[in-house]
């Protein structure tokens, strides 16, 4: 049988419209797949933070909401919260000090051996955090590190070694941080600015610096958070006598060494609490995403 | 009001960035000039507006501003507004801080800064746009206000990288328009970054032609267009009535034909060459006009009568293929029907192919 020319036309729109048709069920199902695999993962994190709330609040059914308020007034509770507050505080001020300055330089410079200065800020992110706590204790045996010591400030087994041990651990983060807010910033301004007459400190000052402002303050919410959360250097660089150098990432090993899983809960949900609105803000300024 | 002097000249300009470099550029443009600067998309063109603003700095040659030496010389001490591509509006300053912004780096007072801005607000049209933010900005109005911040420091040279490249027709015509009128206004050098002829056509004083980081021509725009160096430029500016023939050897010298009709004595070398025949000169005849000495007659057949809203003429095709400008009756002029075309040999520009290595036809 022969088709008219019309039919043809038909014939060859229906055929495309059912591949279009077979193409979209494809990506629908093939986006499915991925979703599906992201909320079993997230599911997952969930159900862990959700075990931690559902033990506690067997503690809190049985206690009452006087359970937890009792592990805050424990006075080596509050000197660990005290301690993991304003150390992780000035560690991640130190942090953002070196941070910006370093991060420009990455993004905006080229010189001789700028790709091995670049592996050695990176390193701390892929060395084990215990090793940064051995190697700080080895420096500070060395010439070098016992001359720091002799100058007045003690770190090893000290809160000052809490502060470097957090700052060697989180200024890497800190500064990829800002340089991915500086590679983002369109070169053409800081070259439009110098024509106008600014200077290149004048130009960093003026238009690069408000421009990464968001990532400057991600920077250093991301680097506060993960200075509360250090454990390994603490353990071996500051060790975790209670009331001194105790904070509480080592509460949460002590008290669970000693059987009060309640307590080191209580802390544990203490600090996921503070690493939930850490994410958050750093996702609202670093990614300009929605939380949803 | 183009001067003598020149206010931009460029010394064996050698410049790598990567895998790119800038080749030997030498030119100069003289002050009070709009001189264009064409060329297809990745040949150097902002390189080398960079270079002259300061932000590249070039490993070999010398650049003159005005007759100082600026090569070292930081890009803030160079006099020189710059507008790029994209328009580089500060995105958290107002448009009236956009256009402050330069004069405050200049070191002028409050009040000089409000009565300069002013100007240049009321220069522009762009009063009303004051208080608003770059991103609440269309794409000509964005255009206006960094045109505004780089005239605000009254420079001595205005270096636009393609300022009307990313605006739709209309909008590019009026911008067009106002960067006429300032010019003729303003004592400042326009070097403007092209890749569209009308552009150049249109605005051009002078105008110089790039490809792959090297200059393939630089002239006055009637003179580019009427006498383009090699075959690449001829392609690039789109000349119609470019012709392909070949010189041949002959007793007395090489000579230039076509079909082999022997039309001109030429210095080029044997090999494949191209004629470009300014329109102005072609004479259109129904009837065989006779033979003149200095003059050729090719016979064709009108292959279309065109008429569109900007242009109009006739497209014939015989030994030659030729398109005539002008307005023709669609009676008179029908397709199929039998034409002369006249051209004085004088004015036939030869082109070697040699020159470029490339032919018009593939670009």
């Amino acid at each position: 049988m022969r088709l008219s020319k019309e039919e043809k036309d038909e014939e060859k729109e229906s055929i495309g419209s059912a591949s279009r048709l077979c193409i979209v069920v494809n990506r629908s199902l093939f986006d499915f797949g991925a979703i599906a695999v992201l909320v079993l993962y997230s599911g997952f994190i969930a159900l862990l933070l959700g075990a931690n709330l559902f033990y506690l609040g067997g503690d809190v059914t049985k206690d009452g909401f006087g359970y937890i308020a009792a592990i805050f007034q424990s006075a080596d509770i509050r000197y660990a919260a005290c301690l993991t507050l304003w150390t992780s505080l000035l560690s991640g001020i130190l942090a953002m000090l070196f941070a910006v300055p370093c991060a420009y330089a990455l993004s905006r410079t080229k010189f001789w051996g700028k790709s091995v200065l670049d592996m050695f800020v990176d390193t701390p992110i892929i060395l084990p955090h215990i090793v940064v706590g051995v190697t700080l204790l080895v420096f500070f045996r060395t010439a070098i590190g016992s001359a720091i010591q002799s100058l007045g400030m003690q770190f090893v087994f000290a809160p000052p070694g809490i502060v470097l041990a957090q700052f060697v651990c989180v200024s890497p983060y800190a500064i990829r941080t800002v340089k991915s807010s500086l590679d983002g910033v369109d070169k053409r301004l800081e070259d439009v600015s110098r024509t106008l007459g600014w200077s290149p400190m004048q130009v960093f000052l003026r238009v690069t610096l408000p421009m990464i402002r968001n990532g400057i303050v991600a920077g250093g919410v991301i680097a506060w958070a993960l200075a509360m959360g250090l454990y390994g250097p603490m353990m071996v660089f500051a060790g975790t006598t209670r009331q001194k150098t105790e904070v509480l990432s080592t509460s949460i090993y002590l008290e669970l060494s000693v059987g009060q899983i309640g307590t080191a809960l209580t802390i544990s949900m203490l600090m996921v609490f503070f690493a939930m609105a850490a994410l958050f803000v750093f996702k609202k300024l670093a990614g300009g995403q929605s939380l949803w | 009001m183009v001067s003598r002097c020149p206010m931009i000249t460029i010394q064996n300009l050698n410049l790598s960035v990567g895998n790119f470099r800038l080749k030997d550029i030498s030119f100069r443009v003289k002050k009070g000039e709009y001189f264009i600067l064409l060329g297809p998309t990745g040949c150097g063109k902002t390189m080398l507006a960079e270079s002259i603003c300061g932000l590249n700095i070039p490993q070999e040659g010398l650049i003159f501003i005005g007759g100082r030496e600026v090569t070292g010389i930081d890009p803030s001490k160079r006099k020189i507004g710059y507008v790029p591509q994209d328009y580089g509006l500060l995105p958290f300053k107002t448009v009236l801080q956009n256009i402050a912004f330069g004069l405050q780096a200049r070191g002028h007072g409050q009040r000089q800064t409000r009565q300069r801005t002013s100007e240049v607000l009321e220069m522009l049209n762009i009063g009303h746009l004051k208080e608003r933010m770059p991103t609440h900005l269309s794409g000509g109005e964005r255009q206006r206000v960094a045109l505004g911040r780089a005239l605000a420091i009254e420079p001595d040279v205005l270096v636009m990288d393609e300022p009307l490249s990313a605006l739709d027709e209309s909008t590019c015509t009026e911008l067009m328009k106002q960067l006429k009128m300032l010019h003729s206004r303003l004592d400042t050098t326009f070097f403007h970054i092209c890749h569209r002829l009308e552009e150049a056509l249109t605005l051009g004083d002078a105008i110089a032609l790039m490809r792959n980081g090297r200059m393939e021509q630089i002239g006055e725009a009637q003179e580019v267009f009427s006498r383009p160096r090699n075959s690449f430029v001829a392609g690039f500016l789109q000349l119609p009535n470019l012709i392909e023939g070949e010189v041949q050897r002959t007793p007395s010298g090489n000579v230039f034909s076509i079909d082999g009709v022997h039309l001109k004595h030429t210095e080029l070398p044997e090999g494949k060459t191209y004629a470009v025949i300014p329109l102005q000169k072609l004479v259109l005849c129904s009837e065989h006009p006779g033979e003149k000495k200095g003059f050729v007659v090719f016979e064709c057949r009108v292959e279309e009568n065109y008429t569109d809203v900007h242009k109009s003429g006739l497209r014939v095709k015989g030994q030659i293929e030729l398109v005539v400008p002008g307005i023709f009756s669609e009676k008179d002029w029908s397709p199929e029907k039998k034409v002369f075309v006249k051209f004085p040999l004088s004015k036939l520009h030869l082109i070697s192919e040699e020159d470029s290595g490339l032919s018009p036809k593939t670009l």
